[in-house]
């Protein structure tokens, strides 16, 4: 038993365009994020390293750069301190004063420079920017001259003049003949933000910020010499943390760079290096937008070009999704118009790969079942010969009666027109009584021939709208004879209101036919055929019973096949049921059978018919 | 088929290979900031060298990111304003100024606009309020003090040292310039300190110079100048002329490449634009004025011209020397010789 299915859409998600669409975008972003994301986090790591390595390496050369710097401002004046300091202090004023001035144009961040006696007396001056009392003044009670008294040589703080100017003193002692002898110092000032702009010149302004501070952690030099006049507070830093934590250890401090966030809100990649001999610190910040800006860059060129490797992939998919689609589309049509029977549809799909290998499959399947189609039409009209002839003599007989009744209509209107006036006749309308008679007897006889005719054709595959009732009505005219002559009992209940069935009536035909000539086979005289119909819920069923002999059971499993028969020779070709139920299968019907030996047999027809517009009939029948 | 797909395919190679290169110079690519210079005279335009110099550290080349529209009065303070205006008529992000005329134009054409006012040297800034707060400026204008007002007291002190046995000096000002009134103060202290006989002379045109030289000045032994844009500039030559003429040993405060004093002490102008290079590129970076204090000047130096010396015929205090920058050292030799 087999069925008709509906046509059903396919779910996006089982459509092979769409997977291929989602195949290509997963199978282009996934590789592209993981190898991007890992590209990307291995070169920032690298970057972030080598970044790491400047800073400290700078901070390190910068610190001693800066110690070189303020070192060698005081270099000179330490070479006079030790060569020529005990005369100088012996000379005259305006000849100390010109050595002061010298050694002002010397050292350039040098802002003032003093001579001064065993006792703490000024004896000579020597700035660039205030103008000095040639009486001199006495510095013996000031913190440098105690330091040089002490011989305490230490830088001092640094401080702020009133020019906004960070300065820092240095004592430089001229010792006497005996090296413990204390005869006098020089007592310098230099300026801090000078030594700064020069370190700074240093450090190219791509490479970050650059500040120092002081042991304390406050802020005296600057890159940028603003936050110095401002007095921003650097000590959120980390490395200035870090830098006033390990004050005072006596112990080599390892500096190790590192991010943060600086005192600014910034973050940063920094470290600091102490300086040594002054107890600050050189502190190098980088922030990391800076930093890392090659790296962003360089993801933002992999984003672009992952963004165009998507478009261009999707369109791909999409191109190759719809070329496949079509293909597949093609197919689909062909093995719908091939299950519809239309078996001249031909399918070629252009290419050499698997596609149109299996179109060309389907299109020599298709010849193959044409072929059989052809064989099997040839066989079913010499099946509906055989019937035909069996049927012969029923025929005959059936014409024979009108053909009887017109003779002897004939002969009894010849002999009254030899005996009586013809126009007497006609006056009465006997004439045309007799000739009534022997039109209808003509007409029954040309509907017998006709039906008989029609049956006989070759039939075609054209499907028509077909109303059953009278597809099984001329049916039975053909075997009138033979219900007529074994008195069989015919009960017919089909329903007026049935939908329309769809397909080619001689097929249809030829089924009724063969089963109501196998039930009438079967009958005993005066036996009795039912014939009803009902309308089901998937199809229109035509159920045909009979209470005749039935069928054997160990014949059942043989009732379809070709050739198979339990009928004498010459009475039956075996092939009836076989072409039936291939004509009903070919319908998108079904055949049922059902049978009890001795009791009869029972068959049950499924038609399908179109759903659409058949509302409002009704199911009455059986 | 096959030529689409090779073409997609080509296509699809070659835009990744390019969205994948590098940009070429991008740092070129950046925006052009326009930065408007004025000036009164060609005497201060040193400073705008300085500045385009000092830019240089900080990637900025003028044409290539940074571009300058100078508006230069030639002398004529009157024609400042207009100028100033041009340049706010230009839509320049800053306006640059040398000295303290200059800003007093910026300042004026600029007040209620967004365009702040930077100046390359400026002295005695809270005098008369043009700046309030140094560390905080809220007048939309921030630069590079030079400290002229200040270091005339060490001006007039080196100038004694320079030539030894000067008892008096006479000091010629503007009376028109604002900060001299703090010069002058100055001055005078300092003159206590070191026991010198100090004597002033107002000079607004060059009649009022050709006054001052034309008096009996006998007894003085060297002029000092004030800090002045007209004695600076126009009034400049003639006192040089004058001073020749007078065998007076004069000193100024800016170097001149015009007229030629005896020595300069100061900032040099030069150094003075440098410094405010940094300060320049802070503002157009979009940092508020308010933010940027005020900076004290670096590189203060003492220039002696030995061949106006020579030609004075005063004795200059060679130990002193040392910390000058001579210009015709030669001159001196000779003169040793």
């Amino acid at each position: 038993m087999t069925g008709m299915k509906n046509k059903e859409t396919i779910p996006w998600w089982h459509s092979i365009k769409n997977r291929l669409l989602i195949f290509g975008i997963v199978m282009s972003i996934i590789p592209m994020t993981v190898f991007g994301y890992f590209y990307a986090k291995t070169l920032r790591n690298n970057l972030q390293q080598n970044i790491y390595y400047d800073i400290e390496i700078t901070t390190q050369r910068l610190a001693a750069d800066l110690e070189s710097l303020i070192g060698g401002q005081i270099k000179q004046v330490f070479s006079v301190a030790n060569v020529g300091g005990r005369k100088l202090l012996t000379k005259e004023q305006s000849y100390q004063e010109g050595l002061l001035y010298n050694l002002l144009q010397e050292a350039p961040y040098l802002e003032e420079i003093s001579l001064v006696g065993a006792d703490g007396q000024e004896l000579a001056r020597a700035s660039r920017r205030l103008v000095v009392n040639s009486n001199g003044r006495s510095v013996s009670s000031t913190e440098a001259f105690q330091n040089l008294a002490k011989n305490n040589l230490l830088w001092s703080e640094t401080f702020l003049d009133k020019y906004g100017q960070v300065r820092l003193k240095r004592i430089i002692p001229i010792h006497g003949l005996d090296k413990g002898e204390f005869t006098g110092g020089l007592i310098l000032e230099i300026s801090l933000r000078e030594i700064i702009d020069q370190l700074t010149k240093r450090q190219p302004e791509f490479q970050g910020r650059l500040f120092v501070v002081d042991s304390d952690g406050k802020l005296i030099g600057h890159q940028d010499f603003s936050q110095v006049l401002k007095k921003t507070d650097v000590r959120f830093s980390l490395p200035v943390k870090r830098f006033t934590e390990v004050q005072g250890r006596n112990t080599k401090v390892v500096t190790v760079a590192d991010k943060y966030i600086s005192y600014d809100g910034k973050e940063v990649l920094g470290d600091f290096s102490i300086v040594n001999n002054l107890g600050w610190a050189v502190v190098q910040e980088v922030p990391v937008s800076q930093a890392f800006a090659p790296v962003n860059q360089i993801i933002k060129q992999l984003l672009v070009a992952g963004g165009v490797l998507i478009f261009f992939v999707t369109a791909l998919s999409i191109f190759f999704g719809i070329n496949f689609n079509k293909s597949f589309r093609r197919l689909e049509h062909f093995v719908e118009q091939i299950r519809y029977g239309n078996l001249k549809y031909t399918i070629q799909i252009e290419g050499k790969d698997e596609l149109s290998k299996l179109g060309e499959t389907l299109d020599n399947m298709r010849e193959e079942l044409l072929t059989r189609r052809q064989q099997e039409e040839a066989l079913r009209q010499a099946e509906k010969l055989s019937s035909l002839g069996l049927m012969a003599a029923g025929v005959a007989h059936e014409i024979n009666n009108p053909l009887a009744i017109m003779s002897a209509y004939a002969e009894d209107l010849q002999e009254r027109i030899e005996e009586e006036e013809i126009k007497d006749l006609v006056t009465s309308g006997e004439l045309s009584d007799y000739l009534e008679v022997i039109v209808k007897q003509t007409t029954r006889c040309k509907g017998i021939t006709s039906n008989l005719l029609d049956y006989s054709r070759q039939s075609g595959s054209e499907k028509a709208k077909l109303n059953l009732k009278q597809v099984v009505e001329s049916t039975l005219m053909l075997v009138e004879y033979r219900l007529k002559k074994e008195r069989v009992l015919v009960d017919i209940n089909i329903p007026q209101e049935l939908p329309p069935l769809s397909g080619n009536v001689d097929e249809v035909q030829q089924v009724l036919l063969n089963i109501v000539t196998n039930a009438l086979d079967s009958l005993e005289p005066s036996g009795q055929l039912i014939i009803c119909a009902r309308l089901n819920q998937d199809n229109v069923e035509l159920e045909i019973e009979d209470n005749g002999s039935g069928i054997k059971p160990e014949n059942m499993k043989h009732i379809f096949d070709p050739f198979f028969t339990t009928k004498e020779p010459g009475k039956g070709t075996g092939l009836g049921l076989s072409i039936c139920y291939n004509i009903m299968q070919r319908m998108g019907g079904y055949l049922e059978l059902n049978s009890n030996f001795g009791e009869g047999t029972k068959i049950k027809l499924m038609f399908p018919y179109d759903k659409e517009g058949s509302y409002g009939y009704k199911n009455t029948g059986c | 088929m096959r030529r689409i797909l090779l073409a997609i395919l080509l296509l699809m190679f070659s835009t990744i290979i390019l969205t994948g290169l590098p940009p070429e110079k991008e740092e070129r690519r950046t925006t052009l900031y326009r930065v408007g210079l004025l000036s009164s005279s060609d005497f201060r335009l040193s400073k705008f060298e300085g500045l385009k110099e000092g830019l240089k550290n900080f990637g900025m080349y003028e044409g290539e990111n940074i571009e300058f529209i100078v508006n230069n009065a030639k002398g004529i303070k009157d024609d400042l304003v207009n100028q100033a205006q041009s340049l706010v008529e230009s839509e320049v992000q800053v306006i640059v100024t040398t000295g303290r005329v200059e800003t007093e134009a910026a300042k004026q054409v600029t007040r209620g606009s967004s365009i702040p006012v930077l100046f390359m040297g400026l002295t005695a800034l809270k005098h008369d309020g043009l700046v309030k707060n140094l560390l905080t400026p809220s007048e939309g204008l921030t630069g590079i003090q030079n400290d002229h007002a200040a270091l005339t007291a060490k001006r007039l002190e080196l100038l004694t040292k320079l030539l030894p046995g000067t008892k008096r000096v006479l000091l010629i000002y503007d009376p028109r310039v604002v900060p001299t009134s703090e010069s002058l103060q100055a001055a005078f202290e300092a003159a206590r300190k070191i026991d010198i006989d100090l004597q002033s002379a107002p000079a607004s045109t060059l009649e009022d110079i050709r006054k001052i030289f034309q008096s009996d000045h006998k007894d003085i032994d060297a002029a000092l100048l004030l800090p002045s844009f007209f004695l600076e500039s126009r009034g400049a030559n003639l006192i040089a002329s004058l001073a020749m003429e007078k065998k007076l040993p004069v000193m100024g405060v800016e170097e001149s490449d015009t007229a030629q004093l005896f020595a300069y002490y100061g900032v040099p102008l030069f150094e003075q634009g440098k410094q405010a290079a940094r300060i320049l590129v802070k503002i157009i970076r979009g940092q508020k004025v308010e933010d940027i204090p005020v900076e004290p000047p670096t590189n203060l130096k003492l220039t002696v011209n030995l061949d106006v010396a020579k030609k004075l015929g005063t004795n200059v205090n060679k130990e002193i020397l040392g910390f000058a920058e001579v210009i015709f050292p030669e001159a001196g030799d000779r003169d040793e010789k």
